[in-house]
């Protein structure tokens, strides 16, 4: 089976949800994309209530965008990670429609890529109960932990046989960074409950992992789980044009970021 | 082993999984038993607006689950009258009794004959069988 395989590095908040989305909506063969965010941004769920959930002044001071996604889910502040997209036609492979399963499978491929760098993450089996905004301050279903803590989460959309998951897998964790952004009565306890619920590469290893060797992991873990055959791509016209578009006039806008 | 759910002898079935019971030209729509257990606890319904213009097959409204946000499209065309304002405040009401108090809208349908579209309970219950995975 070929999979396209997309490097877009670097880009701002806007423009990464604006291709995740385009790239959805063209799908027609199964694409891995991996990315980088410019600057420290939050992605809030689809259904999330930026008032409630998040520090919007702290945001506003230390200049953080805010994005929503079309994925559901809790929010992620993107700092020191590398991101995975992976979008495709459900059918596939036998892809399960179940989205647990489909959530376990690609999971597998995570698991992998972990272990490229050393890491031996466990796929979480039960959701933790933890009320909290925070995506990384819980663990759901076949998500990633290393010894407890959450090493990575994923979010998905369904669009007309058509799945999209995302997720970031973290190289570093700023604690007190996290806690700054989100409503807290005391921010400082907030981030020693994040230190025992969420841990990073670098935390783990004790070294930086570079973006190249996190992106040559990614694609190894999916290569080895799907038995992919990866050919490099770019995105093609429509799918530029589609994301220019939606970046204008969805994920740049307070209409579509700070809904009710 | 695939859970197919209960499939309802007098409802109309779209590929996408959602069903619709047309009555006095009005039709009101759901998802399927088998749609709620794939999507897993619904946390969230998004209602269509009352007075949308809803075109057959196209998006009609979105419903998140703790795991996923998908899609409802419309099994016939026609503009919202009703929709199911309970679903706010308990979006479990889709798990809980989907053919019930889990419906979604009420729509007053345009042309009846797009019920041809669709398929009938035994119809649906094959493609549900034939369904990979």
């Amino acid at each position: 089976m070929k999979c396209r395989f997309i490097d877009t590095g670097h880009k701002d908040a806007y423009t990464n949800m604006a291709i995740d989305e385009s790239i959805l909506n063209f799908c027609k063969k199964p694409t891995l994309r991996v990315y980088q965010w410019t600057a420290p941004s939050i992605s809030v769920g689809y259904n999330q209530n930026v008032g409630k959930e998040i520090n919007f002044d702290n945001c506003k001071k230390h200049k953080v965008p805010i994005v929503r996604r079309i994925t559901g889910g809790k929010a992620v502040l993107h700092d020191k990670e590398v991101t995975y997209s992976f979008i495709l036609p459900e059918n596939l492979l036998e892809m399960p429609r179940d989205i647990l399963k489909s959530y376990k499978v690609i999971a597998q491929a995570l698991v992998l890529a972990f272990e490229t760098i050393g890491i031996k993450a466990i796929i979480q089996k039960q959701p933790q109960k933890l009320a909290t905004p925070i995506c990384f301050n819980s663990s759901n279903w076949y998500e990633l932990t290393v010894n407890n803590k959450k090493i990575s989460g994923s979010a998905q959309r369904r669009l007309k046989g058509k799945i999209l998951q995302h997720g970031p897998l973290l190289i570093d964790f700023d604690y007190e960074k996290n806690a700054m952004l989100f409503p807290s009565d005391n921010a400082k306890e907030l981030a020693e409950g994040l230190k025992k619920r969420i841990t990073s590469i670098k935390r783990e290893l004790g070294i930086d992992v570079s973006y190249n060797e996190m992106v040559s992991a990614i694609k190894h873990g999916f290569q080895k789980n799907f038995k992919f055959d990866f050919f490099e791509d770019e995105l093609t016209n429509e799918e530029k044009k589609l994301a220019d578009t939606l970046k204008k006039e969805k994920y740049s806008t307070d209409t579509w970021n700070l809904k009710t | 082993m695939k859970y197919i759910g209960k499939i309802p002898e007098e409802l109309k079935y779209t590929k996408e999984h959602e069903w619709v019971k047309i009555e006095s030209a009005h039709g009101v729509i759901g998802i399927t038993d088998y749609a709620q257990h794939a999507l897993t606890d619904i946390v969230f319904v998004e209602l269509p607006q009352v007075g949308k213009k809803a075109g057959q097959f196209k998006p009609l409204c979105v419903v998140e689950s703790v795991k996923s946000v998908s899609d409802i499209f419309a099994p016939v065309s026609g503009d919202v009258v009703e929709v199911n304002d309970n679903l706010s405040n308990n979006p479990e009401h889709v798990n809980q009794d989907p053919y019930g108090i889990g419906w979604i809208a009420k729509i007053k349908v345009f042309d009846e004959s797009e019920v041809k579209n669709l398929m009938n309970a035994e119809e649906y219950k094959k493609y549900l069988e034939g369904l990979e995975h």
